[in-house]
């Protein structure tokens, strides 16, 4: 299983600016999961306790809407983040959305306070870390804009 | 089944209905394409409940009794279009929006407790959303069948929000503020009256307000670069359409001591 | 050959002459407190006498100390309002009982002679014969009044307060382009003849041998009004030097005075943008396209459905300068400027263009390279009358678009336009969706009156169409490469027919990847297009959607997040509203692609789709003309620049 971590961490650009002895630490802190589709990472209002990064597959974000159907926010693959407040200092923010498997899908799971204490012991590790956290999340910031500008409405 | 239209008017001269009525080669057709319903300048039909396809609304609302009439006309109205300086912006008799209005009240009529008025003659897109405006004071019969017609057919209507300058120029007008000192608002005023002014010697005095855009600023600089008191340039800047938003900050910046 | 010379007495056997040619004699004639340009009886309608004073904003007649007869400056009139009349009637069109015509308007091009051009406004007509006449597309009403017109020129052997020809290079003295020449020599005219129309009308005149030294006192005139300009610019660079300048603060102090009123394009003799006006009666059963002189001042000018591309009066003047000193050189090989000083006497604020450009001069950044003039082409005529066409199949794509199936015989290349009408709404320029020579593809949503009113055709239905215009997606350059193709909303229709034009030559096309991003599921466009395509192994497609419901299984969030891998050596075409296309590009560049690889499709706003009304610039390029396809390099300085 480990062997397939460190396959994994080095096939993904979002480590590689780690040395093979940093990646070999951050590799112990991590396990591989298997979801099937529509198996849920993430409920809206709870504490998430885990950081995951897409290996397969993809992830749906999605808000509860009171009275209306489930709204799709994002939709998110390789590479790309799912629960990243986690890593936010305590108290950990509430999930404001609900993650789930859009299809069956393989993840790097990572304990976020075994994560967290990593990057605090070794401040080189958590500074590649939470500097491809922030990438991220200002990568996400700015396509939510996008998103919010409606493009595609009828004035240009 | 021909689209009823309907003429109202509130405060104001009447010279926007007489603007349709001067239609005089195109009045059979119009009446052919539409069914008049309420136009009691015009005709002895009275139907003023509606519903109407297009409203034509005139005058500025100046009665406590306006309010009403203006909320049902859009309530029953699919295309609200507001014809003329009065209905646009208040038109002239918003100049009494800059006085004391009991003051006016008391000095002009014997029984002013007869009078009901509001303390401010206001355009009617103030109390209600209007589909179009067309400008002038009265419009140019030309563009209000220009309305009509585009409404009947189906396109936008050809109303451009240039300056007056444009038509002029393209008449052929030599410019009476450059060639002879004659200062004219045209630069700052939308066209659509043809340049008749500059046209015959005058300069423009904006009866069809301000175009988009109006950088009425220097134009006032340069009125008084040509020697007019500040008081005067903001006398022209408040007249027919001095509460328009333009030139009611130009009128108030010229003012200052 | 000895030099000829009029008595000035005999002027009137010019007239005579001119009209015995069958020509109507126009020219300068003091009216109003002016010298305006009209019908001239005989030599008594000259302005004898009478010279101008001029200065920023201000012009006015003053007696002369002789009976000089072209003794004053050019005035607020120039040529153009004959050549190309401030208002011209285009199409004609009739519509009734399902059958729909269009005609060309019958023209006025009686010959006219023109008395007394001055070097400046002989080469601002030289100017626009290059927009209406040297084109692809030739304007047959300018056409057939150019080619009749006769033109006498005068030297000027006296410069006005605000000209500055001498800088641009058409004056003071004529020395081509004329069918007769004169120099007013006091009692006499010096006249040279420039062509056999020339030469005729010359042999009718009595002329006799000009006494020896005319010629050099000619010269010394020209010279002693070229040392005595009341202006002069700095001309040689002003193209580069005004682009790479985009940004001086000499633009937001130039708008805080400027009116936009007009006055400066209107009376400037090369500007040549127009209006197209639909007419109608009031059932719409006649109606006309009516052309009249606009202006890049006014907020039509840069409007489409209701968004201005040049809300600012800062974008409005900055837009014309750039033009008629910078982007004219680049669209008509000739600046757009000839040193006339109308702008500066008839603004009536006194804006002086050759003081703004030696602001931005003594401040300026360094000058950028420009494109050069397009290669000629052969030319087609009467390109604002539509064929009439009809529709034979209407599919719904989604809430607000259809695809029309229009009967039209025609060859396309993808990514062209055409411009479809309806007599008495208008007319919109459409990309073309797919075809098959017998029939073309167009979607339409419907978003204004005309869009509303061709998406609203059914089968059977007539429309006008003309077409098809402007530039392809490079499909040549794409034979053997990847190819990224990114389509945002509506802007996958343009790009229609060259998928499928990838799709039936797999040799040519090995990889094709379609990202398509659209605002919800129920808005994506040809979903049956979109299978053919996914089935096809050589491609591969990616659909996200800004906001979906649960059920959707595909992507959702901005397109730009499918921009991943893209190979090096790929080709990307791109098409959507221009703040996707932007972000697209820049995410493709960012993935390594070069942008001179990248191609967007612009829209700007066309009226004639034909190079002639302005509307739709684009700094040194028309849409319409050079677009809507271009290289993103070309255009990327001013992709990201506010007020273009």
């Amino acid at each position: 299983m480990q062997d397939g971590v460190a396959a994994a961490m080095e096939s993904l650009d979002l480590f590689r600016q780690l040395t093979e002895a940093q990646r070999r630490s951050l590799a112990a802190l991590a396990r591989l999961e298997d979801l099937p589709q529509d198996a849920v990472l993430l409920r809206t209002g709870e504490a998430s306790a885990r950081l995951w990064v897409v290996l397969e597959g993809r992830v749906a974000l999605s808000l509860d809407v009171p009275g209306a159907v489930e709204a799709l926010l994002l939709t998110l693959g390789r590479g790309e983040l799912v629960g990243w407040s986690s890593m936010l200092p305590a108290p950990r923010p509430r999930a404001v959305a609900n993650a789930r498997a859009l299809e069956p899908a393989r993840l790097l799971a990572f304990d976020a306070g075994d994560l967290q204490r990593l990057c605090e012991a070794d401040h080189e590790i958590g500074w590649v870390v939470m500097r491809s956290v922030l990438a991220a999340v200002g990568r996400r910031l700015t396509e939510t804009r996008l998103q919010l500008l409606d493009v595609y409405g009828k004035r240009p | 089944m021909k689209p009823r239209l309907a003429v109202i008017k509130l405060a104001s001269c009447d010279g926007c209905q007489v603007t349709l009525l001067d239609l005089e080669d195109e009045l059979l057709a119009i009446g052919e394409a539409l069914d008049v319903a309420h136009f009691t300048e015009a005709s002895s039909r009275f139907d003023p409940d509606g519903p109407f396809d297009l409203t034509l609304i005139e005058g500025s609302v100046s009665q406590p009794r306006q309010i009403p009439i203006v909320r049902h006309a859009r309530a029953m109205s699919k295309r609200l279009v507001a014809i003329g300086a009065c209905a646009n912006t208040g038109g002239l008799q918003a100049l009494r929006n800059w006085a004391n209005h009991e003051e006016y009240l008391s000095l002009v009529y014997a029984r002013p407790e007869y009078i009901e008025t509001l303390a401010e003659s206001k355009p009617v897109s103030e109390l209600v959303p209007v589909d179009f405006e067309l400008n002038g004071c009265p419009p140019d019969r030309h563009q209000l069948l220009e309305v009509i017609t585009a409404f009947l057919v189906g396109r936008r209507p050809n109303i451009r929000s240039e300056s007056v300058c444009l038509e002029c120029k393209r008449a052929g007008h030599v410019c009476v503020h450059v060639a002879y000192g004659i200062p004219c608002l045209g630069p700052v005023t939308q066209a659509g009256c043809g340049a008749l002014c500059p046209g015959k010697r005058r300069g423009c005095y904006s009866c069809f307000g301000p175009r988009e855009n109006a950088n009425t600023g220097s134009l006032a600089d340069d009125l008084e670069r040509k020697g007019l008191p500040p008081a005067e340039v903001a006398r022209r800047f408040r007249l027919i359409y001095g509460w328009a938003p333009p030139f009611r900050a130009e009128s108030a910046r010229r003012e200052k001591p | 050959m000895t030099a000829q010379a009029l008595a000035r007495d005999d002027l009137g056997a010019l007239f005579d002459a001119l009209r015995a040619e069958g020509y109507r004699v126009v020219g300068p004639t003091l009216r109003d407190d002016a010298i305006v340009l009209a019908d001239l009886r005989g030599p008594e309608d000259l302005p004898a006498g009478w010279t101008v004073r001029q200065g920023p904003g201000t012009y006015r007649v003053e007696r002369r100390d002789d009976e000089a007869l072209f003794g004053f400056a050019v005035g607020q009139h120039s040529w153009k309002g004959f050549l190309f009349p401030s208002r011209e009637r285009l199409v004609e069109m009739r519509r009734e009982d399902g059958a729909l015509e269009h005609r060309p308007a019958a023209r006025d091009a009686a010959p006219l002679a023109f008395l007394g051009v001055r070097g400046c406004d002989l080469a601002a007509i030289e100017v626009q014969d290059r927009t209406f006449m040297r084109g692809r597309h030739v304007d047959p009403g300018y056409d057939a009044r150019r080619r009749a017109a006769f033109v006498v020129a005068v030297d000027c052997l006296e410069a006005g307060d605000l000209c500055f020809c001498a800088s641009m290079g058409t004056g003071p003295g004529v020395e081509r382009g004329f069918d007769l020449r004169l120099t007013e020599l006091g009692p006499r005219f010096l006249v040279a003849v420039g062509s056999a129309r020339g030469a005729s009308v010359a042999a009718r005149l009595p002329l006799r041998a000009a006494p020896a030294g005319d010629e050099r006192r000619r010269r010394d005139g020209l010279d002693d009004a070229r040392a005595h300009m009341g202006r002069t610019m700095q001309a040689d660079d002003l193209p580069g030097l005004l682009f790479g300048n985009l940004d001086h603060p000499r633009w937001d102090d130039v708008a805080a005075r400027c009116l936009a009123c007009a006055n400066c394009t209107l009376v400037c003799p090369t500007c040549f943008c127009f209006s197209v006006e639909t007419v109608s009666d009031l059932s719409g059963t006649e109606a006309r396209r009516d052309r009249a002189w606009d202006s890049c001042f006014t907020v039509q000018h840069g409007q489409i459905h209701g968004a201005t591309f040049r809300p600012r009066i800062k974008d409005r003047y900055r837009q014309w300068l750039t033009h008629k000193l910078g982007a004219w050189v680049s669209q008509f090989g000739v600046s757009g400027c000839t040193g006339c000083g109308r702008c500066i006497a008839w603004c009536p604020v006194g804006i002086d263009l050759t003081e703004e450009v030696a602001a931005i001069r003594a401040t300026s950044r360094p000058a950028v390279a420009m494109p050069p003039p397009p290669a000629p082409a052969p030319a087609v005529r009467e390109p604002m009358v539509p064929a009439t066409a009809r529709v034979t199949a209407v599919r719904r794509e989604t809430d607000d678009v259809v695809t029309l199936r229009i009967a039209h015989e025609i060859a396309f290349r993808p990514g062209q336009f055409h411009m479809l009408g309806l007599p008495a709404i208008g007319e919109v320029p459409i990309s073309i969706a797919g075809g098959d020579g017998r029939s073309v593809d167009h979607t339409i949503r419907a978003v204004g009156a005309v869009s509303g009113a061709l998406a609203a055709l059914e089968p059977g239905h007539a429309l006008g169409i003309r077409g098809p215009f402007g530039s392809a997606w490079p499909l040549e350059a794409c034979v053997g490469r990847p190819v990224v193709v990114v389509a945002g909303g509506v802007g996958l229709a343009p790009l229609r027919a060259a998928l499928d034009t990838m799709a039936a030559r797999p040799l040519d096309y090995p990889s094709v990847r379609l990202l398509y991003g659209a605002r919800t599921p129920a808005d994506l466009l040809f979903t049956d297009d979109l299978q053919r395509w996914a089935a096809d192994p050589r491609f591969a497609v990616r659909v996200t959607v800004d906001h979906a419901g649960a059920d959707w299984r595909g992507d959702v969030g901005v397109v730009t997040r499918l921009i991943t891998d893209v190979p090096p050596d790929a080709v990307a075409l791109v098409c959507g509203p221009e703040m996707m296309m932007g972000f697209s590009v820049r995410a493709l560049c960012a993935a390594g692609l070069p942008a001179e690889r990248a191609y967007v499709s612009m829209e700007r706003n066309m009226a004639c789709a034909v190079a002639h009304c302005g509307r739709c610039q684009l700094g040194p390029y028309f849409v319409c003309r050079d677009g809507p396809v271009f290289r993103f390099d070309r255009i990327a300085r001013l992709f990201d620049q506010e007020g273009f």
